[in-house]
């Protein structure tokens, strides 16, 4: 017999899956809250984030979410924004009204226990609603094969990996001997393969973070490998989040980041040799020899801005990022890291010269 | 105060029309800040800079920059004037503009310099503000700056 007197008192609370909160532009772009972009571009990618009362349960060291960060759940900003909290079901409502201008929908997952029931029951949610193609940023600690077959099954086409540190040193450094770290190298390697098995090729990405600790070799390096499994790695820079533990390293520099953007994007359309790179002792890129037939193309690429937009899932039948992430790891008062739209002539003039390609070539 | 939409607006003070600032002049002095309207749409304030006291600038020079989650801008100036004094208080916690534009998140303090050439193609008095306000608002409603209910 339950003893009334002392059987938990029910409060409501705002958790998935009837609750989820939403990035700050995303929230713009649907109108549920007010603000403007200081730039005017279209921008229809829509992000996800469950939502639980006593939030992720990992503790990565340069997270927002990171379980040790002081604040409550609801407090803690997420590359760096306030991410709005949102009923479900008003949300998709809001979608739908405005699904003419949505490029992608993804769900980002959190580490707990009741993470993968939730998103299966948003997902299907989303995809018996909307037509907008939709990824899931997954946590892995959370999932195995088979959950992972049900994302594809109820109609997620793409998957990304938040591996984010991308070697196992930098990996166990921030997200395993940490606090309250138990995220495993070899289990995010296992859920990066068996998705792709399960959603094939170019359909899976990983979150590959520059400014780590990592060095450009192996950054390269990893370009190289994904590129062999027909997964794509898309790039983050690291920005220093209040109050984390990571609130006071110093983000790559600019040029090292416009480097970076660069071999990626020449590693990922045009065969571009890994060894036409060389590196100094601390594994950093000292020289490049840009070769092959493709140059002249390649040229045209790097004039036309196109290495240095923001790496995101498409949107549906395109090529484009459908998730641009405006403003996502920078301040709107510094250099676009990632442009979520194709520079103009002033943004290729200042690239260039963050580029400082002379130096290297 | 006048209700419009669903906006608190002084009447009793003038605005800037391009920049959407409001300016409360007594005498040779002037006090600044941003309009309901504007530090909406701007959302949340992370950092704001201001010319320091003394400086001397023309309307539409810039007197600083006022950077949001999702924006940044400068601010220009909407009469001519010098810098008496900054609000360090907004500086410190910019999110008091948000908060409470015509109090706690008021901007600068100026002396004016050519308020009898300025001042009359600045917005004032009840009617003409609430017309601009109005226009301002479907403006921004129609650019998809503000939220939806």
């Amino acid at each position: 017999m339950i003893n009334t007197q002392t059987a938990p008192v029910k409060t409501e609370r705002k958790i998935s899956p009837e609750f989820v909160r939403i990035s700050a532009a995303s929230a713009i772009a649907l109108r549920l809250q007010s603000g403007r972009f200081s730039r005017d571009f279209d921008f229809g990618g829509i992000n996800l984030l469950l939502n639980y009362e006593n939030g992720c349960l990992s503790d990565c060291s340069y997270c927002g979410l990171a379980r040790t960060r002081p604040g409550a759940y609801e407090e803690k900003s997420f590359i760096r924004v306030e991410w709005p909290l949102v009923e479900t079901d008003r949300l998709i409502g809001r979608m739908k009204t405005h699904e003419d201008k949505l490029t992608r929908l993804c769900i980002s997952m959190v580490t707990h226990g009741s993470a993968y029931r939730d998103t299966l029951e948003i997902t299907k949610k989303l995809t018996s609603t909307l037509r907008t193609p939709l990824s899931i940023l997954v946590a892995p600690p959370t999932l195995n094969t088979e959950k992972l077959q049900q994302f594809k099954d109820n109609g997620v086409d793409m998957i990304g990996v938040g591996l984010d540190a991308i070697t196992e040193e930098t990996f166990r450094q921030h997200r395993t001997n940490v606090p309250n770290g138990s995220l495993r190298w070899d289990n995010y390697w296992n859920i990066i393969n068996e998705s792709r098995r399960i959603f094939g090729p170019w359909k899976v990405n990983i979150h590959t973070v520059v400014g780590l600790g990592e060095t450009d070799k192996d950054l390269i390096d990893m370009f190289v490998y994904l590129k062999e499994h027909q997964i794509l790695p898309y790039l983050f820079s690291f920005n220093p989040e209040p109050d984390s533990r990571m609130a006071f390293s110093e983000k790559a520099s600019i040029t090292r980041w416009r480097r970076i953007q660069l071999v990626k994007h020449l590693i990922e359309k045009y065969e571009f040799p890994a060894d036409a790179v060389s590196y100094d002792d601390q594994g950093m890129i000292r020289k490049m020899e840009i070769r092959g037939q493709s140059i002249a193309k390649a040229i045209e690429d790097l004039d036309a801005g196109i290495p240095f937009m923001t790496n995101g899932c498409p949107s549906e039948g395109g090529e484009e990022a459908g998730c641009s992430r405006p403003y996502g790891s920078y301040r709107p008062s510094e250099s676009f890291r990632d442009f979520p739209f194709q520079p103009e002539m002033d943004d290729m003039q200042l690239i260039r010269t963050e580029l400082a390609l002379q130096e290297i070539i | 105060m006048k209700q419009i939409g669903k906006y608190q607006v002084r009447t009793d003070v003038y605005y800037d029309p391009a920049n959407h600032f409001w300016i409360d002049v007594s005498g040779n002095r002037a006090v600044i800040g941003m309009s309901p309207l504007v530090q909406e749409t701007s959302g949340s304030f992370v950092a704001i800079q201001f010319a320091a006291p003394g400086t001397v600038f023309a309307k539409g020079a810039s007197i600083g920059s006022a950077e949001a989650e999702k924006h940044v801008g400068p601010l220009k100036a909407p009469v001519s004037g010098k810098v008496l004094s900054i609000n360090q208080q907004v500086v410190e916690r910019p999110q008091h503009i948000n908060a409470d534009p015509y109090g706690e998140g008021w901007l600068m303090e100026v002396e004016l310099t050519n308020a009898a050439a300025e001042l009359p193609s600045l917005v004032s008095g009840e009617q003409q503000i609430t017309r601009w306000f109005e226009e301002e608002l479907q403006k921004f409603e129609e650019k998809g700056w503000i939220a939806q209910p």
